[in-house]
């Protein structure tokens, strides 16, 4: 099975967290723990292929960016969130995307850009116009979504694989022939 | 039947099957005290014993013989004899004691000393004889409940050692619930009026029949009056009338009639059957019986006609109530089935499975109680049966709080001691006269609970939920479970705490839950309401039934203390100088030391408060000493630093009420200059500054806000209730202040920018070792300050708390701070050989910093060396010889991410302490053990949670539950230089011109 390295990036307070913990636990579980091996994998299907992703959140660590150097370093796809309710968060993201280009050393990098907290339409002070113009400009898709109420969660990391896979077909593994024993 | 048991014993041990164990087990089981033993010890008894029925004046053995068996009497009495003299033919030996049904004696055999008197029995006597060495084993397994059982026989017999009068009577001697009821007994005090007339009119009809079944008649040479064979008086009622259709539904109401004590067995040793056992009524037994008139014919012709449908209704339930009360091994397949059938319709067994509630059908056992106000069992008793309430309500009464709820038909109570090995949390007492019970006990319950695949428990006063409690494996792979805290409301988990997890049963709950509730209390419990949640456990006064103080209940209150006591002594233990800190802990402990002192019960728990209050004595000096302390966070250089007070201290800890001295300034790049203790919030700095800087707006300080701006421009907020703001400024940031609308005019200071004036040093000159062994000393005085509770402001957010997380502030800096050291030393130099050179060297760095287990240096090294500004150098990394080039590669992999960081976990779970961790992941693993879980679920506690985050915090104090000592690398002159150089580390933290300078010394 493929393995694919997603990151998760924004601002504090974005709600990246509770987009990571939304899709790698779903709606069934009640305990998340966060020290377990497997507490950022999930294994989905994408156009019929069954794929592992591992998520790379930087949440909780916003202050050491080294962090999240590293993540972006080992990652393969990115998901860049801003909050619908805070404009900062928004202005942010030109810097990081600047910075992934620099450690991906590429201009070509699958990405999605997310609006989360479209729950919270009341408190909306970026438009979602100002969003589709932003991914246009960093030329990658882009989703409003909702943690809380579980918008458009799932639909985030299906998209990203699927650029993944566009840029960079899986390689077919030669079989290996199991060599039999042989009797001298 | 009263032979099986006989027929059993008497064949050889090693022919007896398990019917034949279990028959004798049962016989056994009748006899107070041997009822107390469990159930394997029982049967291993009825395994190997042999049955003794013995004339008067057999002398089973006499003094001074060598012991070969241990006894335990059956039916009779025997005599207890002792000479005088060493010659044991002396004329007249002393009698000692007589031994009656249930005395157990022959217990030298343990100990391979001779007999100390003689035993002869004084009547016939039915005995129990074990062989030394098969009662040695089962001693061996059984040691506890054998012991008091001996040392009970000879309590009561007048041996008693002062010794055995400390042992505590065991509680189970209240007992009110036997092991097996007697079906052929009836479950009424007396008949309810409908079944007491409807026995009087099947009387007068029996009378007048012509069967004339109802007969006086002889039974072993002795005359019964009026009595019946069951069969017939199946016959009867089926003839009597049409609506009885089978004979089971006749035994059914003549049971019903049994239960109630309207006939009876003429041995009382039989419930109905539908055999030749002999019934009479209760009019016939105690003889006020009289011959029936023509008028009371008639009468009870006409009784019959209405009543009868009604015992015809009552006949199933007899029934299951019979088959309810036989042992197990007596029920048949059939009546299996129909208590099976009856268990399905039972609410609190709703969530088991099918096959669970067949393995109950056949152990399950019904009981009743004729009076109101009965205790069915106390508070602190031995918890030893499982209960569901089938008719009838009870209170459950709990010491200090009176009747906490009413539990009703279909509830069910009795767990939670059973789960936990603890005593019974709460009194049981009978509301109303006539209550069934259904009874699973203990052995029983945790045997057939262990395949239950999900279990919870649910604890409810006053018809809310306050305690679940979720079984859990102990250990993986293991059978062995406990019942651990899933939620609860804050004063019953610290109840159920304090109940069990702290005194003197400890046992088999030596599990975190006492640790994890003293290291996130704060979360859901403020210490206010701790400390008034303890005072209130501390000073429980019982609600007097009786007027009079019971010595149980004297104990009682004084076990109360000595839990709160030794809750105080672990929560200084857990948390240190947190509780000290705390106005209200203080003034509480002071409190209870007071009255523990003045108590001459508590003499231990005097001991353990004294010396809680010579820490907190220390703690307080301390303080005094360090009044005033002063911080300074200098204008350029980096780190925080101590400005006065005691400076050659090593280990100095910020405090709230510490000073600080800083920087805020305007977009003009001018600055004042500010004093505020730490704790001081944004919004105070922010009207000082205003002031002294001459800020005015047109609305004044809500038009202003305090901002902090990064060397590379960005600019984060402050909130008004923000605290430690200085402390939490990143590496090279800047306090501003600001109109709100004009926070696009704020720019770094050109300083924030270049390196920061630490000392200008070469690196390469400086031994690598020695800057390992500082820097390692340097970080663990910081990672020591840091108290685990910073963890939890730091991620619940510390205004909640109105507390400063100043300590972890400054030790994150510490991180960012090597980071960008490494990157801003390589990044400036011009020479290619130099730069490799200080690739080699941040390398060898790196390994040693690896060595002393300072993961957190060791990350921010390597770390470092990744950062695009360095790794971009290829023609550097092209020069660093393959050796280095190898070890650097290890390094990557230790910090790969992949697999939740699999590679550092693991091995920094080999790792024994002193260890500096790698901090970031642990404060990762706080927010998504936040981020990923509700802090209180349907109203309570989410425990959980709190048990995840203590676990992280555990992690941290493992790390330093030992000092950090090592050896110098190298006595040399230079140490107090190498000591300024790292503790003030020169570093650009603005990636941009981190870039620019990698560019301008490698251009592509």
């Amino acid at each position: 099975m493929r393995e694919y390295k997603i990151v998760i990036l924004g601002s504090g307070g974005v709600g990246k967290s509770a987009l990571t913990v939304q899709f790698v636990q779903g709606i069934f579980v009640e305990k998340y723990d966060p020290t377990i091996e497997d507490s950022y994998r999930k294994q989905v299907e994408v156009d019929g292929q069954q794929c592992m992703l591992e998520i790379l959140d930087t949440a909780g660590t916003e202050q050491f960016t080294a962090m999240r150097d590293l993540y972006m370093k080992n990652g393969q796809g990115f998901i860049l969130v801003y909050s619908i309710t805070a404009q900062s968060t928004f202005n942010d993201l030109q810097d990081l995307r600047e910075q992934i280009l620099r450690v991906k050393d590429t201009d070509d990098v699958p990405m999605v850009l997310v609006g989360n907290k479209c729950d919270l339409e009341d408190e909306r002070v970026v438009g979602k116009e100002l969003g589709k113009q932003l991914a246009q400009q960093f030329n990658c898709s882009f989703m409003e979504t909702s943690a809380k109420a579980k918008i458009n969660v799932n639909d985030i990391f299906n998209d990203l694989v699927q650029q993944i896979n566009k840029k960079s077909p899986e390689k077919k593994q030669s079989k290996k022939k199991k060599s039999l024993c042989t009797l001298l | 039947m009263a032979m099986e048991w006989i027929n059993a014993i008497d064949k050889r041990p090693c022919d007896r099957n398990m019917r034949d164990v279990e028959l004798i087990a049962c016989r056994l089981r009748r006899v107070e005290p041997l009822c107390r033993l469990t159930n394997s010890a029982l049967q291993q008894l009825a395994m190997c014993g042999f049955y003794e029925d013995l004339e008067k004046g057999v002398t089973l053995f006499r003094a001074g013989e060598q012991g070969r068996y241990w006894y335990a009497v059956l039916g009779g009495q025997l005599e207890v004899r002792y000479h005088a003299t060493a010659d044991s033919d002396a004329k007249s030996p002393i009698t000692l004691c007589n031994l009656g049904v249930g005395a157990t004696f022959g217990e030298s055999v343990l100990t391979d000393l001779p007999r100390d008197s003689t035993v002869v029995t004084k009547t016939t006597c039915e005995l129990l004889r074990v062989e030394q060495q098969d009662f040695r084993l089962i001693w061996e397994k059984n040691k506890e409940l054998m012991n008091d059982i001996i040392l009970n026989c000879k309590f009561k017999n007048g041996f008693a050692t002062p010794v055995t009068q400390n042992i505590p009577v065991s509680p189970t001697k209240k007992q009110l619930s036997p092991d097996h009821p007697n079906p052929a007994l009836p479950i009424t005090e007396s008949p309810s009026p409908a079944m007491h007339k409807m026995g009087w009119a099947l009387r007068t009809l029996l009378l007048n029949d012509s069967t004339g079944c109802l007969k006086d008649r002889k039974v072993s040479g002795r005359l019964i009056r009026k009595c019946a064979p069951g069969s017939e008086l199946v016959d009867w009622l089926m003839n009597l009338s049409p609506v009885v259709h089978t004979r089971i539904q006749a035994t059914g109401m003549w049971q019903a009639l049994l239960e109630e004590g309207v006939i009876s067995h003429v041995a009382k040793e039989q419930p109905f059957k539908d055999k030749v056992f002999l019934y009479r009524f209760r009019a016939d037994e105690d003889g006020s019986g009289t011959s029936p008139s023509t008028d009371d014919t008639s009468s009870a012709n006409d009784h019959i006609k209405e009543g009868l449908t009604q015992l015809l209704h009552r006949g199933p339930d007899a029934t299951l109530r019979l088959i309810l009360r036989k042992p197990s091994h007596e029920r048949t397949p059939e009546e299996l089935e129909l208590v099976f059938e009856e268990l399905l319709h039972i609410p609190a067994l709703s969530h088991l499975s099918t096959s669970i509630k067949r393995e109950l059908a056949s152990i399950i056992v019904f009981e009743s109680h004729a009076q109101a106000g009965t205790v069915l069992f106390n508070q602190g008793d031995e918890g030893r049966s499982w209960y569901i309430l089938q008719k009838g309500k009870v209170d459950v009464v709990i010491h200090g709080k009176g009747t906490v709820a009413t539990l009703k038909e279909g509830d069910d109570f009795g767990k939670l001691a059973l789960i936990n090995d603890a005593p019974r949390a709460a009194t049981i007492v009978l509301k109303e006269n006539n209550c069934h019970l259904l009874r699973v006990d203990k052995e029983h319950f945790n045997r057939i609970l262990r395949d239950v695949e999900a279990n919870t428990l649910r604890l409810q006063e006053h018809g809310k939920d306050v305690l679940i409690l979720e079984r859990v494996a102990k250990q993986r792979g293991l059978t062995a479970f406990k019942y651990t805290v899933m939620s609860g409301t804050p004063p019953k988990m610290l109840e159920h705490l304090l109940d069990t997890r702290l005194g003197v049963q400890m046992g088999p709950n030596d599990d975190s839950f006492l640790d994890d509730f003293l290291l996130t209390h704060i979360v859901f419990m403020p210490i206010a309401q701790l400390v008034d949640e303890l005072a209130s456990h501390y000073h429980n006064e019982l609600e007097n039934h009786s007027g009079a103080d019971s010595p149980e209940d004297y104990d009682y209150l004084l076990t109360c203390k000595k839990r709160v006591v030794q809750f105080i002594q672990r929560w200084v233990m857990a948390v240190r100088h947190a509780v000290f800190e705390d106005p209200a802990a203080a003034h509480f402990i002071e409190e209870i030391a007071t009255d523990v002192e003045a108590d001459p019960a508590l003499q231990e728990e005097a001991g353990i408060i004294h010396h809680v209050l010579t820490q907190m004595s220390r703690y307080q000096e301390d303080r005094q000493q360090n009044m005033g302390q002063k911080w300074k966070l200098p204008p350029n250089g980096q780190p925080i630093c101590l400005f006065s007070g005691n400076v050659t201290a090593t280990r100095t800890i910020i405090r709230m009420d510490d000073d600080i001295i800083f920087r805020v300034y305007c977009a003009d790049h001018t600055f004042c200059t500010l004093r505020f203790p730490i704790f001081t919030t944004a919004e105070v700095i922010k009207i000082c500054a205003a002031d002294k800087l001459q800020i005015t707006t047109n609305r004044g300080p809500e038009d202003l806000v305090l901002v902090e701006v990064k060397s590379n421009g960005e600019r984060t907020v402050y909130k008004d209730n923000d605290l430690s703001i200085p402390t939490t400024l990143t590496l090279n940031g800047r306090i501003f202040i600001s109109p709100k609308d004009h926070l696009d005019a704020l720019t770094p200071l050109p300083e924030q920018e270049g390196p920061t004036d630490g000392l200008e040093m070469d690196v390469e000159a400086l031994p690598t070792k020695d800057l390992a062994y500082h820097m390692t000393l340097f970080d663990w005085d910081l990672f020591w300050a840091v108290h685990e509770y910073e963890l939890l402001y730091h991620t619940f957010g510390r205004h909640h708390f109105n507390k400063i997380t100043s300590n972890l502030d400054v030790f994150i800096r510490r991180f960012n701070e090597i980071q960008y050291w490494v990157v801003t030393e390589v990044v400036s130099a011009s020479n290619l050989n130099k730069r490799v050179a200080l690739l080699k060297k941040y390398i060898k760095l790196a390994a040693y910093c690896k060595e002393y287990q300072n993961l957190n240096a060791f990350f921010a090294i390597v770390m470092g060396m990744s950062n695009t500004a360095v790794s971009r150098l290829t023609q550097t990394w092209d020069k660093l010889p393959s050796k280095f080039r190898k070890l650097f590669t290890e390094f990557e992999a230790l910090i790969d991410p992949s697999r939740n960081h699999r590679a550092y976990r693991m091995s920094v779970g080999k790792l024994q302490p002193p260890v500096i961790p790698f901090m970031p992941l642990l404060l990762k693993d706080m927010t998504f053990a936040h981020e990923g879980n509700k802090t209180s679920v349907d109203g309570l506690v989410n425990f959980e949670k709190m048990h995840m985050m203590a676990s992280t915090m555990r992690a941290v104090r493992f790390c330093r539950s030992r000092h950090l000592v090592l050896d110098p690398p190298s006595p040399k002159n230079n140490d107090s230089q190498i000591r300024s150089y790292i503790g003030c580390f020169r570093a650009i933290d603005c990636q941009k011109t981190l870039n620019l300078l990698s560019k301008k010394v490698e251009p592509r």
